[in-house]
C-alpha cells in the first residue's frame, strides 16, 4: 500500500473536525480517509470525494471509516448512491473496524450491501479482485 | 461651501469646538445659505482691487475707489507695525493674530478707518450726499469741495510718483482731522451725515440696516467695494458695536461685509476696470442678501468663518457617511423583514404539508391507546418523518413510522407515497414482513433514488401479540424489555436501497401492560455533547416516564437532555393495558435466499439468536437447498422455549402472487 497522491478536503462541523483524505493506493484505486463524524453537516463532504474518485474513469474506491466515531441515515445514503452509481467492473469496499459505525450498518441492513472489511489490505485485496465477498 | 483654498487659518480648532460649529453650521446653513457664499470672493476681491483699479480710469467713482484703495494701503502698512492692534478691537483680534492676508487685512481696515475716521466720515457723507439729494446740503457742499481737493490731489500724485512715508503720515494725518472736523460738524449741522457713513457701513455689517444701504447707490455703489473699508470707522465713533461687529465680520473674513465690498463684481476689478455700471446694477443684490441679518446670525457667521476647509470637508464626508449608513440600514431592516415573512410563509407551507402527513391519530383503538409526537429538526431540516396508526379487520391495529432520506419539500412526496401505499398493503391483508415484502420492489421504483426507512407493525390484542418489521429502520422499544434483547444481525435494509427487504419480522408477546415506542432515527441521533442520544438513553427515559409516556412526553424528554437535534424526531406510541409480567421476543424470523444464506451475516444472526454453531451450520446449509429450489427460505426461532426452535419453510411467496396463482388457476379448472 503507497499512496501515490494526496488531497484533502474537509469541514469543521462544530464539536468534531471532520476530513476527508484523498489518497491514490493503486494506479486503479483511490482511498478516501474519512475522520471525525458523518452525519447531516458533513455527508456532502463525503458525496462530493465519492464523485470526484467515481468521475475518474475505473476507478475503484475504498472508504476507510476507520477513525469514524459515528455515521448518520445521510451519510449511509450517500454511500448506497455511490454504490449504486458504481461503473460495471468497479468496485467499492468499506474498511472499518470501529464497532460503532459497524454496528449502525448492521442496525440498518446495510451491512449486506457493502463490502465491509476490517483492514486495507482486505479492501485493496477485494477491489482488485483477489479476494471474493466475505459477507 | 465655496470657500478658498487660500482663506484658511494657520490652527485647526480641536474637534470638539468642531463639532458645536457643524450644529452652528446647520442652523445657519438654514437661516442665510448665500451669506457665507459671498465671504470667499469677498475676501479676495478686497485683496486684489487696490492694485488695479487705482491704475485705471479718471472718472469720479474711480478716483474715490483709488483713493480709498491707497488709504487702505497705507493702513496696511501701518497695521504691520502696529503690534497692539488686537487689544485695541478684541473681535478683529483673532484675525490679526491669524496673520493671514485677508484677516489683517481687516484689522487694518479698522485701524485705519480709525485714524482716518473723520476723513472717512467725510468721504462718507460726500457719497451718500450724491446719492442721495435729500440729505443736508450743507454736508453736500462741503463734501463737493472735499471731493474735488482730493482728486487733485490725486492727480498730483500719481504724477510724482509715490509719496514719501513721512509724506504719507502727514497726509494721514490731516485726512484725519479733516474727517474729524467734518463729522464734528455734521454732527452738528444735522443728521443727515451720519447716516450716509452708516449706510457705508451697512454695507459692510448687514447689522448694520441693510434697508439705508440699498438707498446708497448709485455713486456709493461704485466706491463700495473698496472705501467701505475705511467708512466702517465713521460709524464705529457713534455706534461702536456695530462698527465693532463689522470689524470682527472683516477679521473672521465671512461676513457679507466683505461681500458687499466686493462678490463677483470684486472680482471683475481684479481683472479689469470696474465700471461703475457693473457696481451699481449689483450692488443691491449684494445688500439685500445679508438683509435678514440677526445677531444671532451673525455671531453664528463668525463661527463659521474660523472653521478651516478640513473642518468642512469632515462635517461633510461624515454627513455623507451617516447618510449612506442610514439609507443602508433601512434597506438591510427591510429586505430582513421580506425575509422574515417569507420564511414564515414558508414554514407554514411546509407545516401545513407535514401536517397532512401526521394525522390526528385516535386516541383509542379497541384496548390500546395511541398517541403520537413530531419535533422539528433545531437546524435546517424538517420532512421526511411520517407515521400512522389505523385500525385493521379483527381488532387489529397497524403502525406505520418511517423516514425518507432527505428533507423539505422533496422529501413530502415521498413520505406520502410510502405512508398510503404500506398501509394499502397491511389493509389488504398482508403482515408486516409481507407488506413490505410486496411493496419494497413498487416504491423504490418511484423513489428515484432516495431511500426509506420504515417500521410496520401490527398488535392482535386478543393474542397480545405484537408483530414488526424493520426496513434499515431502528427497532421499537417496549418498556420492560431490554432494548438488546431484539437481534440486530442481519437486518433488512431500507426500501430503495437497491436490496431486497422485509426480510426480517420479529414477533414479541406482551402480556402485561407496556409502551410500546416507534420512533425515526432523530430521535436517537439526537446529540448529548458530542455523542449519539442513543438507544440506551432512550429506553431509559421511557422507564422513567412509565405508564405516564406520551409520545410528545418522550420526545420532550429526550430534546431536554440533547443539545443538538438535526434531524426530525417523530415518535408514535402504543399503550398497552394489563398486569405486570414483563413483554417477551418469542419469534424472530429472517428470509434467505440463496446468496444471504452463504453470507457470514445469516450465521450472526442465528448466533445471536442462540443457535448453537453445528446447529446454524446445518439450517443454513438446509436453506441454502431450499432457497435453490424455491427462490428462497423463511428461518424462523421461536424463542418461547428454553432452547430456540428453529423451523425452516419455503412458504415465501408473496401471499398475493400465491392467491393471484390459485385464482389463475380456479379459472382454468
Amino acid at each position: 500500500m503507497h499512496a501515490i497522491g494526496e488531497n484533502q478536503s474537509g469541514t469543521d462541523t462544530g464539536d468534531v473536525a471532520f476530513l476527508i483524505t484523498r489518497k491514490e493506493l493503486a494506479p486503479d484505486t483511490s482511498l478516501l480517509e474519512v475522520e471525525g463524524d458523518l452525519d447531516l453537516a458533513s455527508a456532502p463532504s463525503l458525496k462530493w470525494a465519492l464523485a470526484d474518485v467515481q468521475s475518474t474513469n475505473s476507478h475503484n474506491v475504498v472508504v476507510d471509516l476507520s477513525r469514524v466515531g459515528f455515521i448518520d441515515s445521510t451519510a449511509l445514503g450517500v454511500l448506497v448512491g455511490a454504490q449504486r452509481a458504481l461503473d460495471p467492473g468497479v468496485r467499492l469496499a468499506i474498511a472499518c473496524a470501529e464497532e460503532n459505525v459497524l454496528r449502525i450498518f448492521e442496525l440498518t441492513g446495510l451491512d449486506g450491501m457493502f463490502e465491509i472489511v476490517a483492514t486495507l489490505q482486505d479492501a485493496l485485496g477485494y477491489v482488485q479482485g483477489s479476494t471474493t465477498a466475505a459477507g | 461651501m465655496p470657500r478658498r483654498p487660500g482663506v484658511r487659518l494657520p490652527s485647526a480648532p480641536p474637534a470638539s469646538l468642531a463639532l458645536v460649529l457643524c450644529v452652528l453650521i446647520a442652523f445657519v446653513g438654514l437661516l442665510s445659505p448665500a451669506s457665507a457664499d459671498q465671504s470667499g470672493p469677498a475676501q479676495e476681491a478686497s485683496r486684489q482691487i487696490p492694485g488695479e483699479a487705482g491704475a485705471e480710469g479718471e472718472s469720479e467713482g474711480q478716483a474715490q475707489t483709488r483713493k480709498a484703495e491707497r488709504l487702505l494701503r497705507r493702513a496696511e502698512r501701518k497695521a504691520e507695525k502696529a503690534s497692539e492692534a488686537a487689544a485695541e478691537a478684541p473681535a478683529p483680534a483673532s484675525g490679526v493674530g491669524a496673520g493671514t492676508k485677508v484677516s489683517r487685512q481687516a484689522a487694518r481696515a479698522e485701524r485705519a478707518a480709525r485714524r482716518a475716521a473723520r476723513k472717512n466720515a467725510a468721504e462718507g457723507a460726500t457719497r451718500s450726499a450724491a446719492a442721495a439729494p435729500a440729505s443736508s446740503s450743507k454736508g453736500k457742499a462741503s463734501e463737493r469741495e472735499r471731493e474735488e481737493r482730493r482728486r487733485a490731489h490725486e492727480e498730483q500724485r500719481r504724477k510724482s510718483g509715490r509719496e514719501s512715508y513721512r509724506e504719507k503720515q502727514a497726509r494721514i494725518a490731516r485726512e484725519a482731522s479733516e474727517a474729524e472736523a467734518t463729522l464734528g460738524s455734521q454732527g452738528s449741522t444735522g443728521k443727515g451725515a451720519p447716516a450716509p457713513a452708516v449706510v457705508a457701513a451697512g454695507g459692510l455689517a448687514p447689522s448694520a440696516g441693510p434697508e439705508t444701504a440699498k438707498l446708497a447707490s448709485p455713486g456709493g455703489a461704485g466706491a463700495q467695494s473698496v472705501q467701505g473699508t475705511k467708512t466702517t470707522r465713521a460709524p464705529a465713533r457713534r455706534h461702536p458695536r456695530r462698527a465693532a461687529r463689522a470689524g470682527a465680520a472683516l477679521s473672521s473674513g465671512t461676513l457679507p461685509a466683505a461681500g458687499a465690498l466686493a462678490t463677483g463684481e470684486g472680482a471683475t476689478a481684479g481683472s479689469a476696470a470696474p465700471s461703475r455700471t457693473a457696481h451699481r446694477s449689483s450692488s443691491p443684490r449684494r445688500r439685500s442678501t445679508p438683509a435678514k441679518s440677526s445677531p444671532i446670525v451673525t455671531t453664528v457667521t463668525r463661527i463659521i468663518g474660523v472653521v478651516p476647509t478640513l473642518i468642512w470637508l469632515l462635517v461633510g464626508a461624515l454627513a455623507l457617511a451617516a447618510a449612506v449608513f442610514a439609507s443602508s440600514s433601512r434597506l438591510a431592516a427591510r429586505r430582513a423583514r421580506r425575509l422574515d415573512r417569507q420564511r414564515r410563509a414558508l414554514l407554514e407551507d411546509v407545516g401545513l404539508l407535514q401536517a397532512a402527513l401526521l394525522p390526528e391519530l385516535p386516541e383509542r383503538l379497541g384496548p390500546v391507546s395511541t398517541t403520537a409526537g413530531y419535533r422539528p429538526a433545531s437546524g435546517p431540516g424538517a420532512g421526511g418523518d411520517f407515521y400512522d396508526v389505523f385500525a385493521l379487520p379483527e381488532g387489529l391495529v397497524a403502525v406505520l413510522v418511517g423516514d425518507v432520506s432527505g428533507h423539505g419539500r422533496d422529501a413530502l412526496p415521498h413520505t406520502t407515497l410510502l405512508r398510503y401505499t404500506l398501509r394499502a398493503y397491511l389493509e389488504a391483508g398482508l403482515g408486516p414482513r409481507e407488506a413490505l415484502r410486496a411493496a419494497a420492489p413498487a416504491l423504490e421504483r418511484q423513489l428515484g433514488g432516495s431511500f426509506a426507512t420504515v417500521v410496520l407493525a401490527t398488535y392482535d390484542p386478543r393474542e397480545r401479540l405484537l408483530t414488526y418489521a424493520c426496513a434499515g429502520h431502528p427497532h421499537p422499544l417496549l418498556s420492560g424489555l431490554d432494548p438488546d434483547a431484539a437481534i440486530i444481525a442481519a437486518s433488512a435494509p431500507p426500501i430503495g436501497a437497491g436490496s431486497p427487504t422485509g426480510t426480517r419480522e420479529t414477533v414479541v408477546s406482551i402480556p402485561g401492560a407496556a409502551v410500546v415506542a416507534f420512533y425515526t432515527d432523530g430521535v436517537i441521533e439526537a446529540r448529548v455533547g458530542g455523542e449519539l442520544f442513543g438507544q440506551r438513553r432512550l429506553a431509559a427515559e421511557l422507564e422513567r416516564l412509565g405508564g405516564e409516556a406520551s409520545a410528545v412526553s418522550l420526545l420532550d424528554g429526550v430534546a431536554a437532555q440533547t443539545d443538538r437535534r438535526p434531524d426530525d424526531m417523530a415518535a408514535c406510541l402504543l399503550h398497552v393495558s394489563g398486569g405486570e409480567a414483563p413483554p417477551r421476543i418469542v419469534r424472530e424470523q429472517i428470509e434467505l435466499d440463496g446468496r444471504e444464506a452463504g453470507r457470514a451475516r445469516a450465521g450472526r444472526f442465528l448466533a445471536a439468536a442462540g443457535v448453537p454453531e453445528a446447529e446454524a451450520a446445518r439450517a443454513l446449509s438446509r436453506a441454502r437447498s431450499i432457497a435453490a429450489d424455491h427462490g428462497s427460505a423463511l428461518l424462523s426461532i421461536e424463542k418461547d422455549e428454553r432452547s430456540p426452535r428453529l423451523t425452516l419453510t419455503h412458504d415465501n411467496v408473496a401471499p398475493l402472487r400465491a392467491r393471484a396463482l390459485a385464482r389463475t388457476q380456479e379459472v382454468a379448472l
